[in-house]
């Protein structure tokens, strides 16, 4: 088999992990501006209860999946509404912000160990069917991940830019005031984007239990380093931007693993060092394509 | 030997040979803040009177390390329960007290400093691991003898004279994977490690040694830990075809390259794994996924033969319920085992020496210890020990984890048990023993 070829599949099936939590991550960017360190505690928690209601509950994987974005969006909401509006409503800068969410991670990260302990815990899922085509191979277990995935990024395009809501988002995300003096509901509409992002959050938390096979109270907070990668080479705050992001990160670390399986995090990080340098804009800024601010409702 | 106990003891970290597990973007943060009430020296957990000896326990007991702190504890509790009963040391109760080194070295310095200036009569250390390099040399400048369980090589020649160690290096650790291998006919090898400090102290060593006996190392994977995927590298490992797999893991990491080598052809090679493999996080996170496909020995430091030293260490577990949760969980963990006989060693030299002065006693701790001597009284419990010095006997302690020997740079060396696992019972059966002889003769040999 070819190896490059090989990893160019794995790649799409990373990228579409990595693609849920950078879109969500990026929503949340885009209209609030917070930089949220928390955002991968939060898919630590999604991914736990996937685990409680698949494994524990035996309500079976869907449910788990299902419940997974619901504690994703209660989470999401409830931060956004309790923690950093009450912060920025004070008048707190994009560093306290930054501290306040790395306090609150800390906390939901510790509040996991509390409750479920030291440890690692699985679905037991056995990967399934291996289909080989174009020189790759997958399991049905990762076409379960690609389709959720692909379905996810489907249902946040189509809504952002389809639905009054989305425009909305995009409207408030791009100017909150003047949205607002044209009638749009601001409070709504973020508490909405955050809603739409906690679930994605929640979704790529269980997209990642699942691939990774087991995960622990800190393997959302390991993965959010590629996350953010993903998020800030696509464009911060643009939801396109971060899936392409994602597919860039996703195949050039399974590419990299083919020269030096160490260097993957390296290659991650020196895409994300290049992109800040070259074009801190993100890549669809470079094509001039799509972007909040340019969306008139 | 039934591992289905959580033995927690080296976890992901080998004898948490590095900041193994933390390499990861925020653990380190979550060390420096988890939990602010826990930080520093935590509460004394045994009899507090002025005449009570102090064992310190620095090791995290918050952040992602937390679980060792408990680990510790519970080797020394047990020890001290055992040394309380009979007597204590030289008139003295004996306990334990907990005083966090937290999961990150830059705060274990602070930590260190605090446990030093106000834990009073600290006579000896159970500690520190990870953080050894920046804080055993401020131990030792008080003259107080500590028990480590980092596993690194810098240790390896130890000049210290107050620094311990009865893990096994992970040097060693290398050197028995390539010995079974060859000696079980596996000449081809892949090996598949996190890059992490902690794992990357053993494939060196493993590599000259399994060339060394004639072996042929096919491919070196060193991945970075804790990825969503290894399918290329799992790929490349069985596309080798090698008779054996050798491997150290964290239990996420293992489980989704396990998972994936699966992936490739729908089965595994032998598969030579380290201690880590042997613990319930490990087992808990790959057995799921690879169920009776993994065909795994583990080369684990112990002696198969149960001692009554490790029958005492078993028991005094059982009695400490209060203090720390859930202790039986370590009834087989070897760094726990490890502390539990260097408290025992320690105190057994405080009546050698006839002092509890940690600057007197300390050099009395390999006169405890050894080569068997001519008129020696093996021991195998600090009440069998006080009695024989008592009658003015030379003793050789014979502890859980069998007879420890202290070479010149303070390194025990114990016996290396081989576990096959039985996936489906979660169980391990011993199928063998590197004895210590042969683990002296592997020590001398070059890496």
């Amino acid at each position: 088999m070819n190896l490059v070829v090989l990893a160019l599949g794995y790649g799409v099936v990373s990228a579409s992990i990595i693609a849920m939590g950078a879109v969500g991550f990026s929503l949340q960017y885009g209209m609030s501006q917070i930089f949220n360190v928390s955002y991968g505690a939060m898919m630590t928690v999604s991914a736990y209860a996937a685990y409680v209601v698949d494994v524990r509950l035996h309500a079976g994987l869907w449910l788990g999946i299902a419940g997974a974005g619901a504690t994703g969006c209660l989470l999401a909401v409830a931060s956004e509404r309790l923690l950093f509006t009450p912060f920025l409503r004070r008048g707190a800068t994009a560093f306290v912000i930054v501290m306040v969410s790395l306090a609150l991670d800390i906390f939901v990260q510790n509040a996991i160990v509390a409750v479920s302990g030291f440890g690692f815990v699985s679905y037991g899922l056995a990967p399934g069917h291996v289909y080989r085509f174009l020189g790759t191979d997958w399991t049905s277990l990762q076409f379960v991940l690609v389709g959720i995935s692909i379905a996810a990024m489907l249902f946040v395009g189509l809504t952002m830019t389809k639905t009054k809501l989305g425009k909305a988002m995009r409207a408030t995300a791009a100017d909150p005031e003047l949205a607002g003096s044209c009638g749009i509901k601001v409070r709504r509409s973020t508490t909405l984007t955050w809603a739409l992002s906690g679930i994605l959050c929640g979704l790529g938390g269980v997209a990642l239990g699942i691939s990774s096979a087991s995960f622990s109270n800190l393997s959302g907070d390991d993965f959010l380093f590629v996350v953010f990668a993903a998020a800030v080479i696509g464009g911060l705050g643009n939801a396109y931007g971060a899936v392409l992001g994602a597919l860039v990160i996703g195949i050039t670390t399974e590419e990299v693993a083919i020269v030096s399986p160490g260097l993957q995090d390296v290659a991650a990080f020196a895409i994300l060092a290049f992109m800040l340098l070259a074009r801190p804009g993100g890549l669809i800024r470079l094509g001039g394509r799509v972007r909040a601010d340019t969306v008139t409702v | 030997m039934n591992a289905s106990g959580p033995a927690y003891a080296r976890v992901m970290c080998g004898r948490m040979s590095g900041a193994r597990r933390r390499r990861r973007l925020f653990a380190a943060v979550t060390a420096v803040a988890v939990v602010g009430g826990i930080a520093g020296t935590a509460a004394a957990t045994s009899r507090g009177s002025s005449s009570t000896l102090t064992v310190g326990v620095f090791e995290p007991f918050s952040g992602p390390d937390g679980l060792y702190g408990n680990v510790a504890l519970a080797g020394c509790l047990s020890a001290t329960k055992a040394i309380d009963a009979a007597g204590g040391v030289l008139g003295h109760q004996m306990g334990c007290t907990a005083a966090n080194s937290t999961s990150d070295p830059a705060d274990a310095v602070p930590a260190v400093n605090k446990m030093l200036s106000s834990v009073s009569n600290l006579v000896f250390v159970v500690g520190p691991g990870v953080p050894a390099p920046t804080t055993a040399p401020l131990i030792s400048a008080r003259h107080i003898p500590m028990i480590s369980a980092n596993g690194s090589p810098q240790y390896d020649q130890n000049q210290d004279p107050y620094f311990y160690r009865l893990v096994q290096p992970d040097s060693i650790t290398g050197k028995v994977l390539a010995y079974w291998a060859i000696k079980h006919g596996f000449k081809t090898a892949v090996g598949v490690f996190t890059n992490d400090a902690g794992s990357q102290t053993v494939p060196g060593p493993l590599a000259a040694a399994y060339k060394h006996f004639g072996g042929k190392m096919l491919k070196e994977l060193n991945v970075s830990p804790g990825r969503p995927s290894y399918r290329i590298e799992a790929q490349e490992a069985i596309s080798a075809k090698p008779q054996v797999i050798f491997t150290e893991m964290d239990p996420q990491s293992a489980s989704t390259f396990w998972s994936e080598a699966l992936q490739v052809n729908g089965k595994l090679p032998p598969v030579l794994g380290t201690e880590e493999s042997t613990l319930n996080p490990w087992l808990s996170a790959v057995l799921p996924v690879v169920k009776n496909k993994l065909n795994l020995v583990a080369l684990k430091q112990s002696d198969p033969a149960p001692s009554l030293g490790l029958r005492l260490y078993q028991s005094g577990l059982r009695g400490i319920g209060s203090q720390v949760k859930n202790p039986t969980q370590f009834n087989v963990d070897t760094t726990s085992i490890a502390d539990f006989d260097g408290v025992t060693v320690a105190a057994l030299a405080m009546n050698a020496a006839k002092s509890t002065d940690p600057k007197t006693y300390q050099p009395y701790i390999t006169k405890v210890t050894g080569p068997l001597v001519k008129g020696a009284v093996i021991v195998h419990s600090y009440s069998q020990g006080v009695r024989a010095l008592r009658a003015g006997k030379t003793i050789r302690y014979f502890g859980a984890d069998g007879q420890i020997i202290f070479n010149q740079y303070h390194n025990g060396a114990a016996p290396s048990t081989a576990l096959k696992l039985n996936a489906v019972a979660r169980t391990f059966k011993a199928v063998g023993v590197v004895p210590v002889t042969e683990i002296a003769k592997l020590a001398a040999l070059k890496s």
